[in-house]
This record gives C-alpha cells, structure tokens and sequence, in this order.
C-alpha cells in the first residue's frame, strides 16, 4: 500500500553541513508533531559538470577525470568507463588482469561498507561502534595501498588490461593472503557483534520500510533494493566475474535493519570473491596492446556499484576523442524511493532512513 | 601567557566539503574517527558547530553553488580562526579547474580555496593520507595560538 | 551565626565546583576515548583549556530575538545551581530552614526550564537561515512556520522534562522516605558521624534509590542514551548552537558544574557525607577530601554508560524512564 503525503505543520530543512550528510544535499522534512509526513530532497550541491568537461578529450585523459567523480566508488567509475571501449573495439582482456580487477574492485566495495556502517552508527549515537567499523577497514586500505599505490583512487584499470604498477609480484601475493585472514576475521566479529546488540537493533527494526512494489516502482537499486526482494544484481552479467563462486544476498524486510544486515551479508560474500582471487591467481599477459582506436558508435555499459546500478555510454570520432558522454549513477533512484521509505517516522528516524541506503552524492551530480 | 598555553591545548575543527569527489573527507573523517590516527590526542578535536571552532577544513574545489554557504559559515567562526586546505581541489582545482575538452573545464568551480578565502595551510594529496593532516594540524596551531584577536 | 566561616565555606564550595566540573567533562572524553580502543584527549583538554580558550576569543553577537538575556542565562543558572550545592553545606542548615529536598527540586527544574528558553532564542546559520537556493518556484510549500534545530530542541525538550525527570525526583525522595522528614539536616544526621557512618546505600531500599538516582542523573545531563533533545544525528546540538567565544565557555562550565553538583548530591544523601569546610582540624579536612573522591563515582560509571548506548528515541524513552520509574516507587513502598 502506497503511503499518502499528508499535511504539516512546521518544517525543519536539515542543512548541506551537517554531520548526518556525508555529502551536501538539503532535505527538507514536512512535520505533524514530530512525524515526518512529506519530505521533499534538493540534490544539485555537488554539481561538476563533468559530462560536458569529456566533450571532445582523448579517451586516456577521460579516464583520469572519470576516476575522480566519486572517492569512494572510484575503480568501478574507472572499469565502467574502461569496459565501454573494450566493448565497442572488442577488445579482449588477458584473464590475469581480469582477476587482478575484481579483486581490486571488490576491496574497494569493502571499504564503502564499512564506511557505510560506521557513519549509520555515528547517526545512531554509538560512537563506540562507528569506530571499531574504522578500525575494521584499516588493514583493507593498508593492503590496497600496497597493491596499487595509493589509498583511493587507485586507478587500476586500463583499457586492455591493468596498470604495471598493479600487477603483484607472487610474495604480494602471498604477503596479501595473509594480511587478510586477521582483518577477515575481525571483520566477521563485528559484525556478529553489531547485529547481537539489543540497543542498536531495536533502533533500526522497522524503520523506513520501503516494499517490494514500492521498490521496483522508484527503481531502487544495489543493496536497497536487494534487501526488499528484488533479486537483480549486475555482477552476475559480468564475465570476469564468472570465474569465481559466490551468491547474491537477498533479504524481504526492507526495512533499515535488512538494508544494514544485507550489506554486511554481502561483506561476507566480498571476503570469499578476494580470497579465491588471490589463491587462483593465474599467471600471464596483463595487458592486450593489440588494438587501435578508433571511430566507435556509442556503447552502453552497466555495473554494479557499490550502492547499485552504475550506466556509462559514449561514443569515439576518428581522433579517438570522447564524444556523448553519458553518466548514471545509482543514487538518484535510491534517495528518490528514500524519499518516500521516510513518511510516517519521527524525524530522528527519518533522518537515519534517509541514510540507510548509503548515499553519494558526488556520483549522484557528477 | 595563559592565552597561548590555552590555545595550543585545546583546537576545535570543523570540517566543510564543498563539491569534490569527496575522497579527501573519507580521509579526514579518517583521522578523526579511526583509532589508528586519532587526532584527539594532539588536543585537537572535531566539531560540527561554526561557532566552536578554531580551524576551517575546506575540501573540494568550491563549488558556485556551495560558495554563499562557505562564506557564511567562515563569518560564523568568532576570531581567532584558520583556514585550511586540504587537498589537490582546494588548493589548485585539481582535474576539475584545469583539463577539458572541447567545452573547456568546468563552469561550476568558483576557483580553489585562495580565491574565496584567505588560506593559511596546504594539505597536498589527492587525497592525502591522515599521516598528512595530522602534520599540518601540528604546524598551523602555533600560528593560531599567536594570532591577536 | 559564624559568618566568617559561612563566607568561607561558600567560596570554597563554588571554586572546588568551578575547578572540578571542566575536570570531569575531561574525565568522561577520556573514557570514552579508552573504551573505544585509543588514546583520547589529555584530561585537562576538552574541560579547562578549552573553556580559556574560548574565553580569548573575541566576542560577537549571536543571532537571536534577545542576544543579551540568550547569554545571560548562563550566568544566572550556574548561580542556580551552586545554589544547590551550597544547600547541602552544614552552614547553610541555619538559614530559614531552606534546606530542604523540595528547595533542590525546585532548583532541578528551573536549569531544566532554561534550556527550553535557550532553545526558543537561538537562531543558528546552520539551519534554516542557510544561504541555499531551495525555496524556489516548484518547491513544496507546506508547513505554517520553518522552525530552526534549537527551536525543535525546545519541543524535544518539554516533553524531556515531563517524562524523562521522574527518575531523579524518586531517587531524591526514597531518603526522605527513610528518615521520614525532608530537610537535609535531618536525612545527614540519620546516617551517623564521619566516623562511623553506616550510609543509605548499602540498605536494600537505599541502593534501589542510588540506583534509580543514577537513571536520572544520567537523563538530567542529557548524556547518551538520554540525548534525544540535543541528538547529535539530527540536531547537530539542540539548544546551545549560537554560543560562541566566552558564551561557550560558559555553557562549558554550565556542564561541568552540574556533573559535579549532582554527584555531591548523592554523595550527601546516600554516603552521609556533606562537604563540610573546616580547615582547622584533620577531621575536617578529610571529610571534605572523602567527598570530593566519592564524586568521582557517578560521572566514571556515566561515561561507561554513555559510551555504549545510542541515542533512544520517544518511543524507547517513555518504556525506559517508566520501568526506573516504577522501581523506585517498589523502592518507596520498602522504605515504608
């Protein structure tokens, strides 16, 4: 049943600083007594223009700047935007540089949740756990640093291949598998540790529930949608995924509580995708130098981001230049159905609602 | 005597993203939240409240439309206060001042930090490391304890 | 009537006050800071250095309706509250016989009734006055009034007052209980001398009454769990936002000094101990260092608690503050 938007009283606009936004957006909360019943979000604060700034630039340059639209889902913008060429010039990429890029990728998506259950627990109040997910993720970034280089923005995919700098040596190899059995198990602690306290749980069972049909009708995606009953994950159309054995977690409460237990169900599945990787590692080419650019018609490409569905089109003139570049990123769908997940709870909760499905909003206004 | 022992024993920051890719906040948030970093025990703690703070983080290049609001939060700060940029967009723009296409970079930026507001410190990094902004919290607090108000 | 020792014993008693509640705000980060698995502030850094600090800075003039009664209320509530502390002062006992539980419940309720004020007259830039273009032509248009954080803090903190206070209420009561009177002469004498004391505490009726006593210290500072009128997730701050320079000093201060009153409260009800000021024989010298230790108690067991719990919304509230309510009225029916 859809919820009505109703009348209010008073308004409280939650301004673009505030430590419940990670990101400048302004909602404004419509209230009756402490009861949000309409709720309208205003999204253009981090506006860039970036789809006009790739108007016309070689490809290589593109990459650069399609990295940094967003710090912390920067590999899956990169490998978007780099499996649009390799698609339109059929391009094949050697199977070692394949592995090499999920594993990175899904790190990375690591990090995100992590980030993403330390700031839920920061608006909670409890501050003592929003640092032990701090302390969680440390040991992930240390490793990713020593993979590629540096700590965000790793830029690790090339088109053809990957980055010479990302390929690892086999004592990396073997020094990241056992960087991880520690962080992997801490991590599987706290996690069993977040979903065992009373206090936290009766916080967020119940809240902001948002129904399969509401759902699908707002296009919610990513883990927000998974942890209503939709059961659509785009990993699973991916080939360089197919080489590794993993389910996709899907949950049927919707409320904030499964949007929390499927991300951290799905940090579980992460540490079996990076463990197989590293252990199945095969040896080889790392990079495919056979090709030559060229004019491309646009080709559409989608992903799975961390927080969804991640849509990159352009097309190449003659030069090898840029030319339409399109961008979607998976928030605006998901705050527009938080939008409407909200009505009905007191504003504290609201605001936690709003935060559930993990917004970014630098990918959101690129 | 006591106002520049008082002041170098207790620094409140604030923190502001004005429109970056918001990598460079991660980072910060890093050193504020992680018990790895912890930069509350230099004495210098986080604050979300203008009206507390010593020190202004901008991260991001400044945006036109995120510009009124910075200004008016760095009016709310009481005096003696510093700004600091942390990061490639604060201080120089970073990709989104300097490269485009046929277009030309972006139409949105307002220009890196020094345009907007008197700059006292430099982070470098894209983004820096914690390591980073903890170092340059230790040498921007002794210019604030001698600042006459 | 010994005035000089009465003079003495009041400024005594509000500069052990002034100097020990920025201590225990230091105390409490520290706490927290350890619990959370790293190191945290030097003691002395978020209490006493920050408040000069703030003293230094330069004053200005924050937005509300009545800038000066706005920084004025603070001032007039920590005289309040040393009220409170100076009642429980033997020299005191003299005065109109004014010494008596119902005049520090009176004295509870106007600091709570203060906030509510402070929340009405603050108008932060964080809110609605931010400069932000989202009022515009096609924007959604309900709602007779666009209220500011500090303004919804005051809402949140009426209905605070009228639930979340019955705790402490009933944990002050349940010794007046006991001794069947409520001057506090009376409640001290009842557990005997210094030297052999035998305290309310450690009676059954007693330690429901600490106990359901601590629920209420916890709610009157507004600490976590309680902290729903000052909620950090979606009020930034609540009631305090437009303090800045000397004011936030003061609101330091407003703080402290109540962990520390309240503390010495129950250090007097339910230990026996009031802070007597007599420096000229050891006795008096020890009991007054043995109350300021046994202050120490409450504010260390509080930020244990404070840093395990979130922050609890009305509808976890009203089911908290009513079970700790209903065990203190068990608590009245033993002492019967």
């Amino acid at each position: 049943m859809e919820k009505d938007r109703g009348e209010a009283d008073v308004e409280i606009p939650v301004g673009i600083v505030h430590p419940a936004l990670l990101e400048p957006y302004r909602p404004r909360f419509f209230l009756q007594d402490e009861v949000v019943t309409d709720c309208e979000i205003t999204l253009d604060a981090q506006h860039r223009g970036i789809e006009r700034m790739m108007e016309g630039i070689p490809v290589d340059k593109c990459n650069i700047i399609t990295e940094r639209i967003c710090g912390i889902c920067s590999c899956v913008h990169l490998w978007n935007s780099v499996r649009v060429v390799e698609k339109g010039l059929n391009i094949e990429v050697p199977v070692r540089a394949q592995y090499m890029r999920v594993i990175i990728n899904e790190l990375e998506r690591l990090t995100s949740h992590l980030i993403f259950f330390g700031h839920a627990l920061e608006i909670i109040g409890h501050e003592t756990l929003g640092m032990r997910a701090f302390i969680a993720r440390e040991p992930f970034m240390i490793l990713l640093g020593e993979l590629s280089g540096n700590r965000v923005h790793y830029a690790c995919p090339i088109i053809g291949g990957i980055r010479p700098r990302c390929n690892p040596t086999e004592e990396m190899r073997k020094k990241a598998l056992t960087m991880l059995k520690p962080a992997a198990e801490y991590l599987a602690d706290y996690a069993d540790r977040i979903l065992k306290d009373a206090m936290v749980m009766s916080r967020i069972d119940g809240i902001g529930v948002l129904t399969k049909e509401e759902a699908i009708k707002y296009h919610a995606v990513g883990p927000t949608a998974r942890a209503s009953g939709v059961n659509w994950d785009w990993r699973t159309e991916i080939d360089d995924f197919k080489h590794f054995d993993w389910d996709v977690i899907v949950l049927d409460g919707g409320d904030v509580k499964d949007r929390v237990v499927a991300r951290v169900l799905e940090c579980l599945e992460i540490l079996k995708i990076v463990e197989q990787g590293f252990k199945n590692l095969p040896e080889g080419e790392i990079r495919n130098r056979d090709w030559k650019l060229g004019k491309m018609p646009v080709t559409t490409c989608y992903h799975e981001a961390p927080r969804g569905e991640l849509y990159d089109s352009y097309g190449l003139d003659e030069k090898g230049n840029v030319r339409h570049y399109k961008c979607r990123t998976p928030t605006v769908t998901n705050l527009g159905s938080m939008e409407v997940a909200c009505l009905g709870e007191h504003l504290t909760d609201a605001v936690l609602t709003l935060a559930s499905c993990d917004p970014c909003l630098c990918c959101t206004n690129r | 005597m006591l106002k520049e022992i008082s002041r170098k024993n207790a620094v409140h920051v604030m923190l502001v993203y004005s429109g970056g890719c918001n990598g460079c906040d991660i980072e910060v948030v890093n050193c504020v939240l992680s018990p790895y970093y912890d930069i509350e025990q230099y004495k210098v703690m986080l604050t979300w409240n203008p009206r507390e703070a010593d020190i202004l983080l901008v991260t991001g290049p400044v945006l036109k439309r995120i510009e009124p609001a910075l200004k008016a939060i760095y009016e709310a700060i009481p005096d003696p206060k510093l700004v600091a940029a942390v990061g490639s967009c604060a201080i120089n723009g970073n990709v989104f001042y300097n490269i485009g296409g046929d277009f030309g970079p972006s139409d949105e930026v307002a220009g890196p930090l020094a345009k907007v507001l008197p700059v006292a410190a430099n982070v470098p990094g894209c983004p820096p490391r914690p390591e980073d902004i903890i170092a340059t919290a230790a040498v921007a607090i002794p210019i604030l304890a001698e600042m006459e108000v | 009537m010994d005035y000089i020792n009465f003079i003495i014993s009041t400024v005594v008693l509000a500069l052990i006050a002034l100097f020990f509640g920025p201590v225990f705000l230091g105390i409490e980060r520290k706490i927290q800071a350890r619990i959370q698995q790293r190191i945290g502030p030097p003691i002395l850094t978020p209490g006493t250095w920050s408040i000069l600090k703030f003293w230094y800075k330069k004053p200005f003039t924050p937005n509300s309706p009545m800038p000066k009664l706005y920084h004025r209320l603070l001032p007039a509530t920590i005289l309040a509250i040393l009220f409170v502390l100076w009642l429980t002062n033997p020299e005191w006992w003299g005065i109109l016989s004014l010494a008596t539980l119902v005049a520090i419940v009176g004295i509870m309720k106007a600091e709570e009734v203060m906030y509510v004020v402070m929340g009405a007259l603050s108008r932060s830039i964080l809110s609605v006055t931010m400069p932000y273009g989202d009022v515009v032509k096609g924007a959604v248009t309900k709602g007779k009034i666009r209220r500011f954080f500090e303004g919804q803090s005051a809402v949140r903190f009426i209905k605070h007052i009228t639930i979340a206070s019955f705790p402490i209420y009933i944990g002050i009561f349940i010794p007046a209980v006991m001794v069947r009177s409520i001057y506090l002469e009376d409640i001290v004498l009842y557990q005997g001398d210094f030297l052999n004391l035998h305290p309310i505490l450690f009676t059954i009726p007693g330690f429901i009454g600490a106990v359901v006593y601590f629920v209420g210290y916890v709610a009157q500072l507004n600490d976590y769990p309680f902290t729903i009128a000052k909620a950090k997730g979606d009020l930034i701050e609540g009631a305090p936002l437009e303090y800045g320079a000397h004011a936030r000093g003061n609101y330091y201060i407003l703080r402290g000094v109540w962990m520390f009153v309240l503390s010495s409260l129950f250090v007097t009800l339910f230990f026996g101990i009031p802070p007597v000021v007599n420096f000229t024989t050891w006795l008096g010298i020890s009991q007054l260092v043995m109350h300021v230790l046994l202050t120490f108690v409450l504010p260390i067991i509080v930020s244990v608690l404070s840093a395990f719990g979130p922050i609890l919304t009305f509808k976890q509230l009203y089911p908290v503050s009513f079970g700790f309510t209903a065990i203190g009225v068990f608590g009245v029916l033993l002492a019967l």
